[in-house]
């Protein structure tokens, strides 16, 4: 889990009860291929939703003077805020070829702005073990235990493999995905999904990037 | 004429069993909190502009409270199930019910105003620990006394059952010989001088005080978190009045849908117990109706009380 902030509490009590999840991050995705078509390193896009977005602000006491711009200190303030991952956090992301799940480094290149009320984050991320050449991919954003609703809204850009082209296959709301989110809806607050018998309940929400590469 | 009425209530009501049933509630709940979702960013950003003293802001800030606070409402909590199962239990003037709505709403921007600068002003409590006193204490503290009046509700109409079935037994093993010129189906029978069945205005009347006041302070004590959270930014950002007049505008938007579960309640039952009006069955339609009701809503608060602690 990303570092636990005291005011995450906060936007847990201001939502109705029980109602995951409490934050809304529109994603972006630059997926940058090196040679013979394999993946090497991933841009991440995190735009905060503006009711988060204030509450961190206002938790570091950015922006006092209020004209929705950051100085230059309180942008280094910003950045990185969200990148002090515990030991073991996945960075909210998973990448799978054919199947098998690529390991990737920690942030890298990070940074943070405030555009319009909503702050936006990027790392970069790079592919640490060897991949076997072209095939499919499966880029997929999300937060197993869905505190956070990861939306990939933004275009996926690709570079460096005029090959691959790629589509998001968003979750499939199937009536028992429907009944799903019932459950999770009339969940307390305090619960965790994995603790009511729902485990992993935001991989069944995600928007997954799917790459598909041509052949050389 | 009038059993048709009852019947088409009976038979709206059994719809609104099922549409619970079936998760609809469910369905609206989630609706709103998607609605919610959305206020909650627009109040965002008109906390934002209100400010950085932009004009409009004021009343960005207002109607997106206002719509937050209607969005709100259609969730759970905010005294729908209490004031519904009064308005459907007892009959209560449908202004009066309505008052008691609204007097609700307004009480708990009244204890999320008290809170917070209590908080901020006196104990220099922090955010966390403002939501933290909501959340751990005052919740359970309101499920609790709404648990009560549904307790309170489901006693009074079992008396009022048992009641019914003791006062069937006297007196009316004298003779019927003579002239039977009582009206039939009102009020006082004319030869044993006394009332057979009562008309709908003698049936349970809310006459406590008491009982308002219980209602409106079970519901109240337990303040919007939306409404901290308007107050608390505000305060830090320095535009405080402003932060209470969006928790009370928040308040009027949950007060319309408070009052609307009421009058519909109160609508309900009284179409479900208009066929029964003036027969010796409606007192005891009544106390069903009204032992229903409490039970009704004992078991929910009871269920909101066991989670939440």
């Amino acid at each position: 889990m990303k570092r636990i902030l005291p005011l995450l509490l906060t936007l847990v009590m201001a939502q109705p009860l029980g109602a995951h999840p409490h934050v809304f991050i529109d994603t972006g995705l630059t997926l940058a291929f090196g040679l013979e078509g394999r993946l090497q390193r991933v841009k991440v896009i995190w735009i905060y939703d503006a009711f988060y977005s204030l509450l961190i602000t206002q938790d570091m006491d950015l922006d006092q003077d209020g004209d929705g711009l950051l100085n230059p200190d309180e942008k280094a303030e910003l950045t990185g805020f969200d990148m002090q991952w515990v030991e073991g956090f996945n960075g909210d992301l998973v990448i799978t070829q054919e199947g098998q799940e690529l390991a990737l480094s920690g942030p890298q290149d990070v940074t943070a702005t405030f555009v319009e009320g909503q702050i936006v984050t990027t790392h970069w991320r790079d592919v640490t073990q060897d991949t076997a050449g072209s095939g499919t991919y499966e880029v997929t954003p999300y937060d197993a235990s869905y505190y956070t609703a990861y939306e990939v809204t933004l275009p996926v850009e690709i570079l460096g493999a005029d090959q691959c082209r790629s589509r998001i296959a968003m979750p499939d709301i199937t009536a028992d995905l429907d009944a799903l989110r019932q459950e999770l809806f009339a969940l307390d607050r305090q619960t965790q999904p994995e603790d009511a018998g729902l485990p992993n309940i935001g991989a069944k929400f995600a928007d997954k990037v799917v790459v598909t590469c041509a052949s050389s | 004429m009038r059993l048709l009425l009852s019947l088409t209530a009976a038979a709206v009501l059994a719809l609104l069993v099922a549409l619970w049933a079936m998760g609809g509630v469910d369905a609206i709940g989630q609706w709103a909190a998607v609605q919610q979702r959305g206020f909650q960013n627009t109040i965002a950003l008109a906390l934002r502009s209100a400010r950085a003293g932009e004009s409009g802001a004021v009343i960005a800030l207002l109607g997106a409270c206002f719509a937050y606070g209607l969005a709100h409402a259609a969730g759970p909590g905010h005294g729908k199930v209490l004031i519904g199962g009064y308005g459907f239990g007892r009959a209560v003037p449908m202004l009066r019910l309505s008052v008691i709505a609204l007097l609700a709403s307004l009480g708990q921007a009244v204890t999320a105003v008290v809170l917070v600068y209590a908080g901020v002003l006196i104990l220099n409590l922090g955010r966390d620990s403002m939501i933290g006193i909501t959340e751990q204490i005052m919740a359970p503290v309101s499920y609790g006394a709404i648990a009560l009046i549904g307790l309170w509700l489901l006693w009074r109409g079992l008396r009022r059952m048992m009641g019914r079935r003791e006062t069937h037994t006297h007196g009316h093993d004298h003779a019927h010989s003579h002239n039977h010129n009582h009206v039939h189906g009102a009020e006082v029978c004319g030869h044993c001088g006394h009332a057979h069945g009562p008309t709908l205005e003698q049936v349970g009347k809310a006459n406590d005080l008491r009982a308002a006041l219980a209602l409106i302070a079970g519901i109240a004590v337990r303040p919007c978190t939306g409404a901290l959270f308007v107050l608390i930014i505000t305060w830090q950002m320095g535009i405080g009045p402003l932060g209470v007049a969006g928790a009370f505008v928040m308040a009027v938007g949950t007060a319309l849908i408070t009052i609307a579960v009421g009058l519909a309640a109160a609508g309900l039952r009284g179409g479900l117990l208009a066929g029964l009006a003036g027969s010796t069955r409606l007192a005891q339609a009544a106390s069903v109706v009204e032992t229903l009701a409490g039970a009704v809503v004992f078991a929910i608060a009871l269920t909101l009380l066991l989670r939440a602690l």
